[in-house]
C-alpha cells in the first residue's frame, strides 16, 4: 500500500459523470427497450421506478459509503472493517470476479459496435437489403479474426484510459464521453420524434398493460434496476473511495439514480420509434441492434449520419462502462498484491482479452465447438447469464446485509450524515431498507431467476 | 535457505491442510464402489483395521519423517543417510507420482467445475434424460473445453501453492475442508431421506461372505494408503511444516479417524441415490458424471442438489491438488534453491501440459493410437501407473527407510508418554508393512493371483 494520499476525483461534476458512464451501459440500451414492452409497459416502468428507488439508491450509497468510509476497493473494505471474519471479503471477490467476467464478453459485443460504427461512417451499409445486412452480422459473428481484432481495440482502449488514472484518465474521459453520450442521445430522440412510429412506440413503452404484466415482473425490474445502476460489481466501492468526506453522496446516489431512469427511458423512446416506423416486431439484443436497426437506418433520410451517431453512441455507452470494470478489478489488484496502476491496468486487461477470447469466438465455433449443445447457449451467453443471475445477486445481498446487520450502527449513520444535508429520518429508511426490504426481495430474485422457485 | 521455515500456524492449520489433502476424489468414488464389491460390512471393518495399523503407522513415519528432518521429500532422505543415495529412489517416486497425479486430477476435477457451471446455468430445466449422458461424452469428447476447465484448475490451485504455506495452504484448507463438511452433511441429510436409504446401508455394511476374499484383505489395505495420500511425499513436506512440539502420534491418530468418518458419510450420501432409482451401483467417471446428474434431475431441487454435489466434488479436489503441487515445488525448493513463486509456477505450468494428453484422452485428439495400445486411454493408464506401481513403492521404501535406516533415539522421543506403542509401531515398518505392501504389488500387478 502506497503512502501517499489516495488519488480522488477533482470535482463532484467528475465523479458524478464518472457515475453515470458507469450505470448507462450496453444493457440499458438493448435490454432495456425490450424488457419494457414484454412486462406490461408503463406497469413495469412504474414497477422500474420504484424498485430504483426502494432498492437501487439505497445499496448505491452503501456501497458508495463503504468505498469511501474505508478508502479502500471492495475486497479490501470488508477486511478492513472485519478484519477477524474473512467470510464478507466473499462480496468484494464477488464483484471483482463479475467485473472480469463482464469486461471479457463486454468488449466483444463492444468490438461489434467498433465495427459498424467505423462501417456507418464509410457508407458501406447503405441501400442494403434486410437480408444482406443480416448476412453481414453473421459475417462478422463468425469471423473470428475481425471479432477478436475489434476486441482486441476495444480492451486496448479501456486499458489506455485506466492505465493514465482517476483524474487524468477514467474522470477525463467519462465527462467527455457521457456529455457526448447525452448530446447524441437528445439529437436521435428528437429525430425519433419526427418518425410515425413515435406513436406506436409510446404506446408500446408507455400503455399499461395488465395482462403481461407479472409477479415476475416485478423480480425483472428489480434485477434490472441493480444492473443498469451497476451494483454488485465492485464498482460503486471503488468510486466511492475515490471521494472526499466533503461530498453528499446520498444526495448523488440519488442524482445518479435518476439521471439513468431518463437515460434509460429516452434510449427505448429513440430506438422504438424506428422499428415501430417500418412496423417491425420489436426483439432484443444483438438482434435489435446489428440488425434490425443498421437496415432501418439505411432507408431513412440522414441515414449515414443516424447510424454513425447510433453506434458511436453505443460505442461510448459501452466505453465509459468499461473503464469502470477494468478500473474495479485493477484498483483491487494495486492493493491486494502492491502493484502500480500501470501494471495493474496492463495485467488486467490482458487477462480479461484472453479470457474474452471464448466469447468472441462463439459465433464461428472455432473454440469450443460444441459449447452451445452442452450448455444450450453460446459461451458468452453462458457467462452473461451466470453473472447475471448469481454473482451480481449474491454479491449485492451479502453486501446488503453486511450494513444492514453486521455494521455498527452509529458508524454506519456518522458516514451516512458526514458532508450530507439529508436528515437523520433519511438514514432510518435507509437503514431499515437495508435491513429488511432490500436482502429479501434479492433473496426472491435468486429464487425465481435460477429456477427453484416459480412465482407465476 | 537462511531464513526459518514456514510452520503452519497453527495444530488445527495441519489437521485441517492434512485431511484436505486426504479426502480426496478417490472418496467419492472409488470408496463407495469398493466397498459394495468386496463384502460389505466386512471390508468396512478390514478397512479400518488397515487404517489403523498400516496407515496411521506409516502416516507417522512420513510425518516425523519431515519433523525431524525440516526438509521435504528428496533432501530428508539424504539427510538422514547421506552416504547410501539408493533408498531416495522412494523419495524420488513418492514426488513424481504427485506430479503425475495432478496432471490427470485437474482434467477430472474441471470436468466438476464443468457442472458446477453447468447446474447453475438451468441445465436441470426443460431437460430431456437422453441429453443428460450426452452432455459428458461432448464434455469429455471436445479436448478444447476439457483443457479449458483443466487450465482453470491448475490455476487456481497454483494461485494457493504461489501464497505459501500458511496464507495459501492452510488458509484455504482451513476454509475448504470446513464448506466441505457443511456440503457433505447437508446432502447427506437430503439422502437419509430417500426410499432406496435402507438397501444403501444394507449393501454397505451387510456383511457379505460371498464377496470377500483374501484379495479383498489387500484392496483394504490399498484403499487405506491411498485415502490417506501416503507413498506421495506429501506427508513428509507436510510434517516438514511442523513444529518442535507437536504431537505426531495424536494427530496422525486424529486424522486417520476423520478420513474413515468422511469415506463412511460419502458412502451413506451417494448409494441411497443409486438404488432410490433401482440402478447398478458403478464406479468412475460414469458413477458421477451420468448417473448421479440422471438421478440428480429426477429429484426436487436437482438444481441445488446438483450444485451443492459438484461443488464438494471440486472442493474435495482443491484440497488435495494443493499438496500434490506443493510437494513437487518444495522439492525443487530445496534442491534447486529457487524461490516459492518460480517452483510454483514451473511445476504447476509442467503439470499442465503433461497433462493435455489426459485432457484429450477421450477424443484422440492427441495419441489416438493409446487406447489400443494400452487398452486404457491415457488419463487411465497413468492413474494405473501411479496407483499400482509408484505409490506403493514409494510407500514400501518409505517404510523400510524409516523403519531401518533412522536413529532409534530420535524415533523414540516422539512417542514418549505413548509407552510400549514404538516398539510395535517399529516392527510394523520394519517387517508388516513392507511384507503386506509387497503382496498388494504383486497382487495388483498381475504377477500372482
Amino acid at each position: 500500500m502506497t503512502k501517499k494520499a489516495r488519488e480522488h476525483f477533482s470535482s463532484k461534476i467528475g465523479f458524478f459523470f464518472a457515475a453515470i458512464g458507469s450505470a448507462v451501459g450496453l444493457g440499458v440500451l438493448w435490454k432495456f427497450p425490450y424488457i419494457v414492452g414484454q412486462n406490461g409497459g408503463a406497469l413495469f416502468l412504474l414497477a422500474y421506478v420504484a424498485c430504483t428507488i426502494l432498492i437501487g439508491i439505497p445499496v448505491f450509497a452503501a456501497e458508495l459509503l463503504l468505498g469511501r468510509k474505508t478508502q479502500r476497493s471492495a475486497i479490501g473494505v470488508f477486511s478492513l472493517l472485519m478484519p477477524t471474519k474473512p467470510f464478507w471479503k466473499l462480496a468484494g471477490w464477488l464483484g471483482v470476479v463479475s467485473s472480469f467476467l463482464i469486461m471479457s464478453f463486454y468488449s466483444v459485443v463492444a468490438g461489434w459496435g467498433l465495427s459498424y460504427m467505423v462501417s456507418s461512417i464509410t457508407g458501406a451499409s447503405r441501400g442494403m437489403s434486410a437480408e444482406k445486412v443480416s448476412e453481414v452480422f453473421h459475417l462478422l459473428v463468425s469471423s473470428s479474426d475481425l471479432c477478436l481484432l475489434w476486441h482486441f481495440l476495444f480492451t486496448l482502449m479501456t486499458m489506455m484510459i485506466v492505465f493514465s488514472g482517476v483524474r487524468k484518465g477514467i474522470e477525463h474521459w467519462s465527462r467527455i464521453m457521457t456529455r457526448s453520450l447525452f448530446a447524441m442521445l437528445f439529437a436521435l430522440f428528437l429525430y425519433s420524434c419526427t418518425l410515425p412510429g413515435m406513436g406506436p412506440a409510446i404506446e408500446f413503452i408507455l400503455y399499461p398493460n395488465f395482462e403481461t404484466f407479472t409477479f415476475s415482473s416485478v423480480l425483472e425490474a428489480l434485477g434490472l434496476s441493480f444492473f443498469t445502476l451497476s451494483l454488485g460489481q465492485g464498482i460503486m466501492f471503488s468510486y466511492g473511495s475515490y471521494t472526499s468526506d466533503q461530498e453528499d453522496l446520498p444526495m448523488m446516489s440519488i442524482i445518479v439514480s435518476f439521471a439513468v431512469i431518463i437515460v434509460a427511458i429516452l434510449g427505448a423512446l429513440t430506438i422504438f420509434p424506428v422499428v415501430f416506423t417500418f412496423g417491425f416486431e420489436p426483439s432484443a439484443g444483438t438482434g435489435l441492434i446489428f440488425q434490425a436497426l443498421p437496415y432501418l437506418f439505411s432507408k431513412l433520410p440522414g441515414g449515414v449520419l443516424i447510424s454513425t451517431l447510433f453506434f458511436s453512441l453505443f460505442v461510448f455507452a459501452g466505453l465509459t462502462s468499461a473503464m469502470a470494470f477494468v478500473e474495479v478489478v485493477a484498483s483491487n489488484m494495486m492493493e491486494l498484491m502492491g502493484w502500480s496502476r500501470k501494471k495493474a491496468a496492463l495485467l488486467v486487461s490482458m487477462a480479461t482479452f484472453i479470457f474474452g477470447i471464448p466469447s468472441a469466438l462463439a459465433g464461428s465455433g472455432i473454440l469450443f465447438s460444441d459449447w452451445q449443445e452442452i450448455y444450450r447457449m453460446n459461451f458468452l451467453e453462458t457467462m452473461d447469464n451466470f453473472v447475471s443471475v448469481w454473482l451480481i445477486p449474491v454479491g449485492g445481498l451479502i453486501t446488503t446485509v453486511f450494513v444492514g446487520w453486521i455494521w455498527n450502527k452509529e458508524a454506519s449513520q456518522e458516514e451516512f450524515l458526514k458532508g450530507s444535508s439529508c436528515s437523520p429520518r433519511l438514514f432510518s429508511v435507509w437503514y431499515y431498507a437495508m435491513r429488511f426490504l432490500v436482502p429479501g426481495l434479492i433473496i426472491l430474485i435468486i429464487l425465481q431467476k435460477s429456477g427453484l422457485i416459480n412465482f407465476d | 535457505m537462511e531464513h526459518a521455515r514456514e510452520h503452519w500456524s497453527s495444530r488445527i492449520g495441519f489437521l485441517m491442510a492434512a485431511i484436505g489433502s486426504a479426502v480426496g476424489l478417490g472418496l467419492l468414488w472409488k470408496f463407495p464402489y469398493t466397498v459394495g464389491e468386496n463384502g460389505g460390512g466386512l471390508f468396512l471393518i478390514a478397512y479400518i483395521l488397515a487404517v489403523v495399523f498400516l496407515g496411521v503407522p506409516l502416516f507417522i513415519a512420513e510425518v516425523l519423517l519431515g519433523k525431524k528432518t525440516q526438509k521435504s521429500a528428496v533432501l530428508a532422505f539424504s539427510y538422514v543417510a547421506p552416504k547410501q543415495g539408493s533408498w531416495k529412489i522412494g523419495a524420488y517416486l513418492g514426488v513424481f507420482a504427485s506430479f503425475l497425479i495432478m496432471s490427470y486430477y485437474s482434467v477430472i476435477a474441471g470436468w466438476g467445475m464443468n457442472y458446477v457451471l453447468l447446474s447453475l446455468s438451468g441445465f436441470y430445466t426443460n431437460l430431456e434424460e437422453r441429453e443428460i449422458g450426452r452432455a459428458f461424452s461432448l464434455l469429455s469428447g471436445s479436448m478444447s473445453i476439457s483443457l479449458f476447465w483443466h487450465f482453470l484448475f491448475t490455476l487456481i490451485t497454483m494461485a494457493v501453492v504461489f501464497t505459501g504455506v500458511r496464507k495459501g495452504i492452510e488458509y484455504w484448507s482451513k476454509i475448504m475442508v470446513k464448506i466441505l463438511f457443511v456440503l457433505l452433511v447437508i446432502l447427506l441429510g437430503f439422502s437419509l431421506s430417500l426410499d432406496g436409504l435402507k438397501e444403501a446401508l444394507c449393501f454397505i455394511f451387510y456383511p457379505n461372505f460371498d464377496t470377500f476374499k483374501g484379495s479383498s484383505i489387500l484392496e483394504a489395505v490399498g484403499l487405506a494408503f491411498f485415502t490417506l495420500s501416503l507413498g506421495q511425499g506429501i506427508m513428509i513436506s507436510y510434517g516438514s511444516y511442523v513444529g518442535e512440539k507437536e504431537d505426531v502420534v495424536k494427530m496422525a491418530a486424529i486424522v486417520g479417524f476423520s478420513v474413515i468418518v468422511v469415506a463412511m458419510m460419502a458412502a451413506v450420501m451417494i448409494f441411497p441415490v443409486v438404488f432410490t432409482f433401482g440402478l447398478q451401483p458403478d464406479s468412475g467417471f460414469g458413477l458421477v458424471f451420468q448417473t448421479l446428474p440422471y438421478l440428480f434431475a429426477k429429484l426436487p431441487m436437482s438444481m441445488l442438489i446438483s450444485t451443492l454435489f459438484f461443488a464438494l466434488f471440486v472442493f474435495t479436489a482443491l484440497t488435495s491438488a494443493f499438496p500434490l503441487i506443493e510437494v513437487v515445488a518444495a522439492n525443487l525448493m530445496e534442491l534447486f534453491h529457487i524461490t516459492r513463486h518460480r517452483a510454483a509456477f514451473f511445476t504447476a505450468l509442467a503439470t499442465f501440459v503433461v497433462g493435455i494428453p489426459s485432457a484429450a484422452a477421450s477424443s484422440g485428439a492427441i495419441f489416438p493410437e493409446w487406447q489400443t495400445l494400452f487398452s486404457s486411454n491415457f488419463l487411465v493408464t497413468i492413474d494405473r501407473l501411479v496407483s499400482v506401481w509408484m505409490i506403493p513403492v514409494a510407500g514400501l521404501v518409505t517404510s523400510l527407510f524409516v523403519g531401518w535406516k533412522m536413529d532409534k533415539s530420535i524415533k523414540q522421543k516422539e512417542f514418549a508418554g505413548y509407552g510400549a506403542l514404538f516398539t510395535i509401531w517399529n516392527v510394523f515398518l520394519r517387517f508388516v508393512i513392507p511384507f503386506l505392501i509387497i503382496l498388494i504389488i504383486i497382487q495388483k500387478s498381475g504377477v500372482l493371483q
